[in-house]
């Protein structure tokens, strides 16, 4: 059984191999997808692009810088040129860490850095969706790749306030599709070690709360973690949620569902 | 084919120079391309890739970032191929 045979996905947030959203181009390749990828401009681009064929995707990757409105604009158009006349799937993997951000205190931070890291992780993810809004089908499915906003983990940071917004904003972009028949989900993903996280400070007390908390177990830096996180994204790509949209399915090992253990 | 860890050496220079723009004085085996060459994480990866497609092999990130100086890193790089055929 090919869960995405026929359907055409476009992903956003492939950097390294080691990215969650490379994990869901795998798996979603592996279950029939087509896939376009999209990276910024610049060296993300060429990183992205180098990467693209290590995946298996062997289309040109599309220029897509989230802050830029003009790259907004043009995205339809660029999957249009790829042979594409619909898209049957978005994948939202995007977050931020502008210089400067380091050694700020929570709310210390200013505007001007918080409101970067607010408009990468959360505003975008309404931003791809309504570009790709004229190529968006009944059945159509957007999923975002998100962590578990309901408490604070470690130090208070800007990027755990955009994950609750993109919570909010996912919720509210699935009212606005869902009658039209487009689903919009979110899978909170347990910590794995990708470039982004890896930055974050706290990161490894983290990832060492999560497996001791975790009835099942969450290791950040194996396979069978981003590979998991891949298959709940996969799942929620296809047609197996029918009647699912504005939730979040949450993929940790069980790590925020219990107390300290 | 043995590739000899001057090879590796020359090739990760080569690289530097190419996409880090640093200049050859600079390549020294005990710098830090963090702490002493100011080399952010993005450019550290898209080097490192390179390398890889220059040489045909694969350096798992977490085994990258635990290299402190570029030493380490041909190091590194020097037992990836060891043994293994230059693509």
């Amino acid at each position: 059984m090919s869960l995405l045979a026929g359907r055409r996905v476009v992903v956003t947030g492939v950097l390294t191999e080691a990215s969650l959203a490379s994990a869901v181009v795998r798996l979603a390749l592996a279950e029939g997808a087509e896939v376009l990828l999209t990276s910024p401009v610049c060296r993300a681009h060429r990183i992205t692009s180098r990467v693209a064929p290590r995946l298996g995707v062997a289309e040109p990757v599309l220029e897509l810088d989230v802050t830029l409105q003009q790259d907004l604009d043009a995205l339809a158009d660029a999957v249009r040129e790829a042979g594409w006349d619909r898209v049957d799937g978005v994948v939202h993997a995007l977050g931020y860490l502008p210089e400067g951000f380091e050694g700020t205190t929570f709310a210390g931070t200013p505007w001007a850095l918080a409101s970067q890291v607010f408009e990468v992780t959360a505003w975008s993810l309404a931003a791809v969706a309504h570009a790709l809004d004229p190529l968006l089908v009944r059945g159509s499915a957007v999923v975002g790749l998100t962590q578990d906003s309901s408490q604070v983990w470690g130090d208070p940071d800007w990027l755990q306030v955009s994950h609750a917004a993109l919570a909010a904003t996912a919720r509210s972009l699935a009212r606005e599709l869902g009658p039209r028949g487009v689903r919009v989900n979110l899978v909170a993903c347990g910590p794995v070690a990708t470039l982004l996280a890896r930055a974050l400070p706290g990161h490894t007390s983290l990832v060492e709360e999560y497996d001791v908390r975790a009835p099942l177990g969450w290791d950040a830096t194996s396979d069978t973690s981003s590979g998991a996180i891949a298959k709940a994204a996969v799942m929620l790509l296809s047609s197996w949620f029918p009647a699912t949209t504005g939730e979040v399915i949450t993929v940790d090992g069980g790590a925020t569902a219990v107390g300290v253990r | 084919m043995r590739v000899e860890r001057a090879t590796v050496l020359e090739v990760v220079r080569n690289q530097a120079v190419s996409l880090l723009d640093l200049t050859p004085e600079e390549l020294t085996e005990d710098v830090s391309f963090v702490d002493d060459l100011g080399v952010d994480s993005l450019a550290l990866i898209e080097f490192a890739m390179a390398v890889e497609d220059a040489l045909g092999i694969v350096l798992p990130e977490d085994e990258i970032a635990g290299t402190r100086h570029l030493g380490t890193f041909v190091d590194l790089v020097t037992s990836k191929v060891a043994g293994g055929p230059l693509s």
